[in-house]
């Protein structure tokens, strides 16, 4: 019979000794891919290299690498992860700024100033990208911002992120702003489609909320 | 179609349209598992028991509470709700065809006869796994012979790895298997069922470990196949892709990893390429950009 | 090229489109627009998912959204120009990236096509019919 009789497992010796921070930094910027995902893991939640993962970022050309830096920075966690997910959110590169739209919802509502901030971008993608964010907030702090921008944001694609969200978190007190947004972007067939579906998604049976 | 009708405070509980809806869009974009229009009453009822369970006062209470993210536990309570999750020999078969019709074929290419095979089942639960996937080799696989295969099992829970090193089963878990193969690979356990041959028993290494211990789980490395069938599913975002992280890492170049049926790595990470097989699509590790 | 001509005739022979986007209203108001025009439609929600449905079932297009968690719309197209049985499916490219270097770079990555999002339903059909062909009434 060809089946090993028990395998043995190879428990690794250095399994359990912490690499000097030094070498980790380094191992940062290896050529090997598994050296720099596990050194980006291993200096996950960190706040003092915060900086050098969100450094390694923009240059990381591997996928696992830079789940790995966006998992540690999301370890970090709190206004300065915002804040570095923040920036990248203006970055040319799509898995940059799509990424750092994932990791904003995990930092949930330590993201809101930075968040608030991007609302206001002049930027409209900055600002689409923003509302994003806000699908994964609590009714309380989402709805009144999605109102905001249902109300006043002048770029059809951020009304349109912001309607999206509104489908899915949106209450019957968003049915008013829908109905004033479906009016302002007439000409649009797909905003006034996804104002539709919004509003039959928002509206309590059960009388306003 | 009929509702789910129940009662919370004098009101029947309906699950509207709209409700159905939302409720859908967030599962399948949180678990990939999508419900069409003729699972209304399928879902509904569901959905009904977990608002009643819950303690919630209306559909809208609940799923606000659903979609925050620490609340996990409810997450898993509607998998275990939508998905069936009984084990037994040779489930999900076709996966174990795909092994031995296409992953090992290519695995094997290029390797020398004698040379190691290794598969790892977690979580391996009562064994019907690993053991499966032994017998499946044995009877299906032409090289078998022709290559030394170590067939490793973990779970996290103690007590279901003690029940699978006994290699005792009962007839439900044998119901997929051809009689022949109940004759030959196993004995009479009394009331008991069914007892697995030494020799196909002792060929699974049975180990605990918990999938979010990186040591633990870097213990396992140079493997070539990993079945990870209905564990992933249940985790939180962040841990399951460091768990797949730690998955990737066990696997060698060119090796494999299987997820259950209503499982995908399209809600987990982007680190396996997904391959197409007559038999199955499995995800392969591919060798890193540089 | 039509597919339609190797279509005629068989049972549920319409040109079978994949919406792939992240957006649940944007892949409710495609999938409206092309039941409506004849096709049949699948939806994914980001681009490792289209591309395991591409894998899994014989597509006559894509239409695949940029801005995609997980994988993005250029890596699917990159990884279904790799495969040979996903190689040749056409694929219409979306973004809400209107600059022209968007749409060269979504040319030279292997797109059919690259339209700026929102797209109006008249300018979906046109664009869907001239790569897959008009389904016969």
């Amino acid at each position: 019979m060809p089946l090993l009789q028990a395998a043995t497992l190879a428990v690794q010796d250095n399994a359990d000794i912490p690499t000097p921070r030094e070498l980790l930094l380094e191992a940062l910027h290896h050529r090997g891919v598994d050296q720099r995902r596990r050194a980006a893991r291993a200096l996950a939640g960190d706040p003092e290299t915060a900086f050098v993962l969100a450094a390694c970022l923009p240059g990381e050309p591997d996928a696992g690498v830079r789940d790995a830096l966006f998992a540690g920075l999301i370890q970090v966690g709190g206004l300065p992860a915002a804040e570095i997910f923040g920036r990248l959110l203006g970055s040319e590169d799509v898995n940059l700024r799509v990424g750092a739209v994932e990791a904003l919802k995990h930092l949930e509502e330590d993201a809101i100033p930075v968040i608030d901030r991007l609302l206001g971008d002049p930027d409209p993608d900055s600002r689409m990208l923003a509302v994003e964010v806000l699908r994964a907030w609590s009714r309380s702090e989402a709805i009144p911002r999605l109102r905001r921008v249902i109300e006043t944001d002048q770029h059809v694609n951020v009304c349109a992120a912001a309607v999206d969200v509104a489908a899915e978190i949106g209450t019957a007190a968003l049915v008013g702003s829908l109905g004033g947004l479906r009016r302002r972007f007439a000409e649009d067939p797909f905003l006034i489609f996804a104002v539709d579906v919004a509003c039959e998604q928002s509206a309590s049976p059960r009388g306003a909320r | 179609m009929p509702a789910a009708m129940r009662e919370i405070r004098g009101q029947p509980l309906t699950i509207t349209p709209a409700e159905f809806r939302r409720f859908c869009e967030f599962f399948y974009r949180r678990t990939g598992i999508s419900f069409g229009d003729n699972k209304r009453y399928f879902v509904d009822k569901r959905l009904v028991e977990r608002i009643q369970a819950t303690a919630s006062s209306s559909f809208d209470i609940w799923f606000e509470s659903l979609r925050r993210r620490d609340v996990t536990r409810e997450i898993e309570q509607l998998i275990n709700l939508f998905t069936v999750n009984e084990t037994y020999f040779y489930r999900e078969d076709h996966q174990l065809a795909c092994l031995t019709g296409s992953i090992l074929p290519e695995i094997v290419a290029g390797r020398r006869k004698g040379a190691r095979v290794r598969i790892w089942s977690m979580p391996c639960s009562t064994g019907e796994e690993p053991y499966s996937i032994a017998l499946y080799l044995l009877e299906n696989w032409p090289a078998v012979d022709d290559f030394d295969i170590e067939i490793m099992a973990s779970d996290i829970d103690t007590d279901v790895l003690r029940m699978a090193a006994t290699g005792v089963f009962d007839s439900r878990s044998l119901h997929r298997l051809p009689r022949e193969l109940v004759k030959r690979y196993f004995t009479s356990a009394g009331a008991d069922g069914h007892r697995l041959i030494d020799a196909v028993r002792q060929a699974v290494r049975f180990n605990q470990v918990n999938a979010t211990d990186v040591a633990a789980m870097r213990a396992y490395d140079r493997i070539d196949v990993i079945f990870c069938r209905n564990m992933l599913i249940y985790f939180d975002d962040l841990s399951r892709r460091q768990v797949v992280e730690l998955f990737f890492e066990s696997l060698v170049e060119g090796g494999f990893i299987c997820l259950g049926h209503s499982e995908s790595m399209s809600r987990i990470s982007s680190l396996f390429t997904p391959r197409r097989f007559p038999e199955a699509i499995v995800y392969q590790r591919r060798a890193a950009t540089p | 090229m039509s597919s339609l001509a190797a279509r005629a005739g068989s049972p549920g022979g319409a040109p079978h489109v994949l919406v792939v986007d992240d957006s649940a209203v944007l892949r409710m108001y495609y999938r409206q627009i092309l039941e409506t025009a004849g096709y049949r439609v699948s939806e994914a929600i980001n681009g490792l998912e289209g591309l395991e449905q591409a894998l899994r079932t014989s597509f006559d297009l894509c239409i695949v959204d940029v801005n995609m968690p997980m994988m993005d719309g250029y890596a699917m197209l990159r990884e279904l120009r790799r495969d040979t049985s996903t190689r040749s499916i056409p694929v219409l490219m979306t973004s809400t990236e209107a600059a022209p270097h968007d749409r060269s770079r979504a040319i030279e990555a292997g797109a059919n096509t690259y339209l700026v999002k929102p797209v109006p339903p008249d300018r979906l059909t046109g664009y869907v019919a001239a790569l897959v062909g008009k389904v016969q009434a």
